[in-house]
């Protein structure tokens, strides 16, 4: 059988599978199938090998999108826009952390240490020998300390005043305990002015005796810086 | 990318089993998007890495169309279809793991691979073993092309002989005919040879 003869008799075979034969075709392929034993095999043959084919043809795309699916995954793990979605995550994380740490300073209250009631407050003081302006400024300081803890804050302005104003030197400690005290008293007292300039003023110090703890400084600078706002 | 289109399992078959290539490709992308995560998951607690999940994941899921396409596989529920790709999945790995052990036991490579086989066999373990499939396409290969792109275009996708001489830069929709007879013929020859 010639190239010819062989390409004209896998047409039949195919357009026989495919249900296309024409009406003579249908008559010299019933002649062939009467004559030639093989047909019927390579009729078989053609199919299996169209159905092979089909299959391969359906992986190749099958494996073809998996291919596309996956490239897309990556691109989208390294794209800028999964990354600036993180960056936004981040800083809307971050921004809701700083209001809320903002309305926990504003809103809660600031805890300043107790101060030991010492009769030592006076500086070049023997214990026994307190003159009457050392017992003053000791009474101020224990009068504005209840005052303070009693909520009554413009009697403790005055109390922690006069013992600031006094003429003797009394301990840092004494001293920063009766001003931190005072800043609270004033903001408390409506003196937003006050609170702030004395505020001002004992954050320029470098060194302090005594114990006020940083997050209740936070706590101070955000209360009077409201409350001046507010006002 | 392609719309997520959602698919019963029924339609999942009839599309595998239809010769529509942008269907498949739909159908593709909703077992990827519906079973990558369950896969890639359990490979991962395995101890597989994202390489692993992809390789495995895709011998799955042509498990699965050889299966459906073949008749052998018709699932009728989603949780059906979602335990037939673990489950493959599964002996993929097992296969793997097999596979790495005898790299470095190669005296107990026959008695392990036996043991291990004989306990998992299943009908999906013996669609695994199926390599018709895989012997159809390395024939492909040494077919060559164009003939592999012309057979594949042509039975395949269903393309007219025009649209493939058209692709292929062949002006004369008759010349590509014959060559695709040839093409044929020479497939048939390939194969005859390589039963």
């Amino acid at each position: 059988m010639n190239n010819q003869e062989n390409f004209h008799r896998l047409e039949l075979i195919e357009k026989y599978c495919n249900n296309t034969l024409s009406p003579s075709e249908i008559l010299e392929f019933e002649e062939l199938y009467k004559n030639d034993s093989t047909l019927a095999e390579e009729v078989e043959e053609y199919k299996k090998i169209v159905d092979l084919l089909r299959m391969s043809s359906v992986e190749k795309t099958i494996l073809s999108t998996l291919e596309r699916l996956e490239n897309e995954d990556r691109a989208l793990e390294s794209s800028p826009i999964k990354s600036y979605k993180a960056a936004f995550f981040l800083l809307i994380t971050t921004l809701a952390a700083c209001v809320i740490f903002v309305l926990y300073a504003s809103l809660t209250a600031v805890e300043l240490p107790d101060f030991e009631n010492d009769l030592t407050i006076v500086r070049n003081t023997e214990q026994s020998v307190l003159t009457f302006d050392d017992k003053e400024v000791l009474d101020n300081l224990s009068r504005g300390q209840r005052c303070f803890k009693d909520g009554n804050f413009s009697k403790a302005v005055e109390h922690f005043e006069n013992v600031l104003d006094s003429q003797n030197t009394i301990r840092p400690y004494y001293q920063e305990a009766a001003e931190w005290h005072l800043i609270v008293s004033y903001l408390k007292n409506d003196q937003v002015k006050d609170a702030k300039r004395l505020y001002k003023q004992m954050d320029n110090c470098s060194e302090y005796v005594y114990p006020i703890s940083s997050l209740d400084k936070i706590k101070l600078w955000w209360q009077i810086f409201w409350a001046n706002l507010l006002k | 990318m392609n719309q997520r289109i959602n698919y019963t399992p029924s339609q999942v078959v009839s599309v595998l089993r239809s010769n529509v290539h942008t269907e498949i490709e739909s159908v593709t992308t909703f077992l990827y998007t519906s079973f990558k995560p369950v896969v890639a998951s359990y490979i991962f607690k395995q101890g597989g890495d994202y390489e692993d999940a992809k390789d495995i994941f895709q011998d799955v899921i042509l498990i699965f169309f050889r299966q459906v396409y073949t008749l052998k596989f018709e699932p009728k529920s989603f949780k059906e279809l979602e335990g037939y790709f673990i489950k493959i999945a599964h002996n993929k790995w097992l296969k793997k793991k097999q596979a790495d052990e005898r790299r470095e036991q190669r005296e107990n490579e026959y008695t392990n691979q036996h043991e291990t086989l004989k306990d998992t066999k299943t009908p999906q373990n013996q669609l695994e073993n199926d390599e018709n499939s895989n012997a159809f396409n390395e024939v492909l290969k040494k077919l060559g092309e164009p003939c592999r792109t012309i057979l594949l275009a042509y039975y395949g996708e269903e393309l007219s002989i025009k649209e493939i001489a058209a692709q292929l830069n062949i002006g004369n929709p008759d010349a590509m005919k014959v060559r695709k007879f040839r093409c044929l013929e020479k497939l048939k020859t390939l194969l005859s040879k390589n039963e």
